[in-house]
């Protein structure tokens, strides 16, 4: 069971992707049918809304990936800052993600996105790529869950007693971090790696519809709903489904692959 | 004289410093590993051991510890007063933190080349104080001394180099390996972490060499731990531990798990490791066949504190404490039902809700016999372990026995 | 425990036994290794009021044993084959479909962890009443007042009140206790009980054999008890059988085969339990492992082990020598020493039982005994 959805969310995850960069040489050299929803609202003279959805894709699934790697690599290392430090600094980040957690995601990266404009307006040189803006935000605000789920997976790995045997030889507590807890943890961190990333997808599609994430010419899914949304007044609604659609998609497809391993793991490990 | 490492001396309170009694006279460090006298940070922390503490002055209270003490081998482990709680239960806003007392004041020592065995019931708290005395977490009370030094929990240099000295050998030998590394590895680690000026050949060969003293092949290196089977992983706890020249092992159940045929195999062995390294052992079991076979003393143990003390063969013969009584005519031990035989009444009592006063007291067989005064003051009053006269070396916690011990032969 | 009557040999006719089985043989499906032998012709006899105890180590097939006769397994990891009669009327083990409902209400069946035995989700009542509801009728209350009639038999404090009680409320004990009453519920004539008291304390241990003793002599049950310590199946049965890589090695009243093994499998298990006789003296030890179901040996399953094996033993499958008090299987069974009395305690160990005549049986053995050790 645990395979197959690995297996589909990959798939599907895998034939997106492709479709998205298949689609603009083909285009290009004609291949294609013309796209069914027609030219593009925001800049018809270039692009079609197949054209301007998929490159969205890509962005979304870019910025999925690379902040979901970004906050689960964050989590790890203050995990592991955490074992390593002592009971009291583990007890003080826990607590510091519990509070972190409790904030809403979507209103920080707002407030971020304003403080950057702030910033923006005060001081003409500074001129951030968006996309990277956008994914130091999200990892700002996605460390907490992951950091929470491998300190207890970690907590829970060190009291098995070959753990206790090392320190008992009196190996360093950097040792028996690296060579005895981390590589039991890798498969759990993966699998928390690839769970970010569907929930970041949505959080940036929320901010970006919203009007503070990627600006329109970088557009990601959620940046061409919000510019299109109108659309639904004037029922030319059409130009919305596929970015619904892909979005739908992208989001279960990421979600399939990460429970997939995720079970995959838990089931290794009874 | 005591020499310590710089990192030891900075850290201790001055109080540590003079409880520890100060040696008559000095037994040099072994060699560490077979080879030269390491030099630079590997030698500076050798613990050196002391003469037994009946050659200094003693104090009243330890005068009755030491009666009966054999004074002559080098003193390896000695904890007093060890206190351990656990908290217990969700924290409430207020009130006072829940605990429950896992080891409630225990002393005991370890001299080379002996083994005491600790012997209890689920519940008793042994494997609690197998981890103070391990040194892997810290006591709430109470000290211990590892050749002499203070041992403390905690991740310094110097107390890393100090726990070598004082191994564990674990009831499951699965979950006390990595499963991801080769036995060899796993043997070899102790070197890699103390000696690792050591070319690694050279390491290699010696745990090579170690894996042959156990009885396993040089085939068997290369192999993970869920390839071989329970004797075979025993037997490859036994040599890693043997790897960084412990002078004491802590064995907590090491064969329970085994069948009868693979437990002779490791009884054996470890009979044999302990003669040609002179190690001591504390051996902890709830088996009194095996502790009968391989221990020199006994101490039993219930909730939380020691019960009964002494030489094995006084023990076995002549038990004191009605649950010594009680344990041994459980145990089976051949055919034919004992001479008397008296059944325990109630289960292991749950440290979470220990019984007011002695804790066997609701369970105790003896006490239906005693008179009304004297039964209630089992219910009120903890007893203190307590010298039996004539019997040297052999003490129990139950004044109404050995009251009546002394009559008896 | 308690003085009994030595009980009748096994092979004397008597009143019908409650279970016998000839023939019993289990193989386990071992992957792309396909079906293995793993058990092979075992036979037993428990009577009315009898305890027959199956003793051995892992690895002996004691545990497929027990599930081929309670017919707890399927088809796919599992096959069984031989006869077995259950209270008279005969069964083919091959197909436990055709009794497992009728080995559902004459057997009673105790295992060897109360923890997974018991839905901890369920209260105990709950659970002693679905126990009894098999056996049919009666109202929901008339169900309640047998459950903590039942409760109260196999020693529950308090029974009205405990009813109600959740599993992982109760200590060990009191869980296991909750496991006899269930298997009493249906009023079997015939208890199975795989390593009822493993899991359990010592001082606790003694309590639930007394237990189990009470209640079989109250209710005339036969009891299977299998366990992998010589010496509590020896205290408590009064017949044996020692199990050795799926063959049935040895077959004998307890005394006998504690007192006088004669197979070298059951005189090197008993010779390697420590006992205060042996202190400080080397274990003799049984070199070697058990061998593993794909991997048996051609012959006598004990020959690589064993110091007395010849050409023989490692051709030919030794068929059963009877004796006066039972049977073994090998060829070159141990001999008795004469002027020996069984279960004699010996001179200065007043603790151990055991008479030197198994350490000497198996001097010349494996590794030599423990002489001159006492």
């Amino acid at each position: 069971m645990n395979r197959l959805r690995f297996w589909i969310g990959a798939a599907v995850v895998g034939l997106l992707l492709v479709a998205s960069w298949l689609y603009e040489p083909l285009a290009a050299w004609e291949a294609l049918p013309a796209c069914p929803f027609g030219p593009d609202p925001t800049f018809p003279a270039t692009d079609t809304v197949c054209g301007r959805t998929l490159v969205g894709l890509r962005r979304s699934v870019a910025v999925g990936l690379f902040a979901g790697a970004a906050a689960a690599g964050l989590a790890l290392f203050l995990s592991l800052l955490g074992r390593w430090g002592g009971a009291w600094i583990d007890g003080l980040i826990a607590r510091g993600a519990d509070l972190a957690f409790a904030l809403p995601d979507v209103l920080i990266l707002i407030l971020i996105a304003f403080v950057v404009g702030l910033l923006r307006d005060a001081h003409p040189g500074f001129r951030p790529d968006a996309l990277l803006v956008i994914i130091l935000s999200l990892t700002v605000v996605g460390w907490a869950a992951p950091t929470r789920m491998i300190q207890r997976r970690l907590s829970t790995l060190a009291s098995q007693d070959f753990i206790v045997a090392a320190r008992a030889l009196g190996a360093s507590e950097p040792r028996v971090l690296l060579r005895h807890l981390l590589p039991f943890a890798w498969d759990y961190v993966l699998a928390i790696f690839l769970l970010r990333v569907p929930a970041t997808i949505l959080a940036e599609s929320t901010v970006s519809f919203l009007g503070f994430g990627l600006p329109p010419r970088e557009a990601s899914l959620g940046t061409y709903l919000g510019l299109n949304a109108v659309s639904l007044l004037r029922s030319e609604w059409a130009v919305m489904v596929p970015a619904l659609v892909l979005l739908f998609l992208l989001v279960i497809a990421f979600q399939w692959l990460g429970e997939g391993l995720l079970g995959r793991v838990q089931e290794r490990r009874t | 004289m005591i020499r310590r490492s710089p990192a030891d001396v900075g850290a201790q309170a001055p109080a540590e410093e003079t409880s520890t009694a100060p040696a008559a006279g000095e037994v040099a460090a072994p060699r560490p590993f077979g080879g030269r006298r390491s030099t630079g940070a590997a030698g500076d922390a050798e613990a050196h051991v002391t003469r037994g503490p009946s050659a200094s002055g003693s104090e009243d209270d330890e005068a009755g510890r030491k009666e009966g003490d054999n004074g002559s081998a080098p003193l390896l482990l000695r904890a007093e007063g060890l206190i351990k709680r656990y908290a217990t239960g969700p924290r409430r806003l207020f009130g006072p933190r829940q605990y429950v007392e896992a080891v409630r004041g225990i002393s005991l020592h370890v001299r080379a080349g002996e083994t005491l065995a600790l012997v209890g019931e689920s519940g008793c708290g042994k494997s609690s104080l197998a981890r103070l005395l391990l040194g892997l977490t810290p006591p709430d009370a109470g000290s211990i001394e590892l050749l002499g030094a203070p041992l403390r929990a905690g991740s310094g240099p110097g107390l890393r180099r100090l726990r070598r000295f004082v191994q564990p050998i674990f009831q499951d030998p699965l979950a006390a390996l990595n499963p991801r590394h080769p036995v060899g590895l796993a043997v070899r680690e102790g070197l890699d972490i103390h000696v690792p000026e050591m070319p690694l050949e050279q390491r290699k060969a010696r745990a090579l060499s170690l894996l042959a003293r156990v009885g396993l092949s040089a085939s068997h290196a290369d192999r993970l731990p869920h390839e071989l089977s329970g004797g075979q992983r025993q037997r490859v706890v036994i040599a890693r531990a043997l790897a960084v020249e412990p002078r004491l092992l802590i064995a907590d159940e090491p064969t329970s798990a085994l069948d009868g045929s693979v437990q002779a195999q490791v009884l054996n062995l470890l009979a044999e490791i302990r003669e040609e390294h002179a190690l001591g052992m504390l051996f902890i079991s709830h088996d009194l066949r095996v502790v009968a076979h391989v221990a020199d003393r006994v101490a039993v143990m219930y909730l939380g504190r020691i019960v009964e003390e002494g030489p094995v063969e006084r023990i076995m013969r002549a038990p004191v404490h009605p649950y010594t009584r009680a344990l041994l005519e459980a145990t089976p031990r051949g055919r034919g039902a004992p001479a008397a035989f008296t059944r325990l009444e109630g289960e292991p009592p749950s440290p979470l809700n220990p019984p007011a006063g002695c804790a066997f007291h609701p369970r105790c067989p003896l006490r239906r016999s005693l008179d009304a005064g004297a039964a209630a003051t089992c219910a009120r009053v903890a007893p203190d372990v307590r010298m039996i006269h004539g019997d040297p070396g052999h003490r129990a916690a139950c004044p109404p026995a050995a009251e009546a011990g002394r009559l008896m032969p | 425990m308690r003085a009994r009557p030595l009980q009748v040999q096994p092979e004397r006719s008597g009143p019908e036994p409650v279970l016998e089985v000839t023939g019993l043989r289990v193989e386990v499906h071992a992957g792309s290794a396909g079906w293995l032998p793993a058990v092979e012709d075992v036979r037993l006899r428990v009577g009315r009021g009898a305890r027959v105890g199956l003793v051995g180590e892992s690895g002996s097939g004691k545990s497929l044993t027990a599930q081929a006769l309670t017919g707890l397994f399927d088809g796919r990891t599992l096959r069984a084959q031989g006869q077995m009669r259950l209270d008279g009327r005969p069964y083919e083990l091959a197909r436990p479909e055709a009794w497992r409902d009728v080995r559902g209400q004459r057997i009673g069946l105790v295992f060897q962890d109360p923890l997974a035995a018991l839905d901890p989700l369920q209260r105990i009542g709950t659970q002693v009443v679905e126990a009894l509801a098999i056996r049919g009728g009666g109202s929901r209350r008339a169900l309640r007042a047998r459950a903590i009639e039942l409760l109260r038999q196999v020693g529950i404090p308090e029974p009205a009140e405990r009813v109600d009680a959740y599993p992982h409320e109760l200590s060990g004990g009191m869980r296991q206790r909750v496991c006899i009453a269930a298997a009493l519920a249906c009023d079997p004539v015939m208890l199975i009980a795989d390593e009822p008291t493993t899991a359990l304390d010592v001082t606790v241990q003694v309590q639930v054999l007394e237990l189990l003793g009470r209640l079989q002599e109250d209710r005339g049950m036969g009891v299977l008890l299998i366990s992998h310590d010589l010496d509590l199946v020896s205290r408590w049965c009064d017949e044996v059988h020692v199990l050795y890589a799926g063959a049935q090695v040895e077959s004998g009243t307890a005394a006998r085969v504690l007192g006088q093994p004669r197979h070298p499998y059951t005189a090197g298990l008993l010779a390697s339990v420590p006992a205060a006789s042996h202190r400080g003296a080397r274990l003799p030890e049984l070199t070697g492992g058990v061998p593993e179901p794909g991997r048996l040996p051609t012959g006598c399953r004990f020959h690589p082990r064993c110091p007395r094996a010849d050409d023989r033993c490692r051709t030919e499958r030794p068929g059963w020598t009877r004796m006066k008090d039972g049977a073994v299987r090998c060829h070159h069974p141990l001999e008795v020493r004469s002027g020996m009395v069984a279960g004699a305690p010996e001179e200065g160990a007043p603790d151990d039982h055991r008479p030197r005549a198994v350490a000497d049986a198996t001097a010349g053995g494996s590794g030599g005994g423990p002489e001159g050790a006492a």
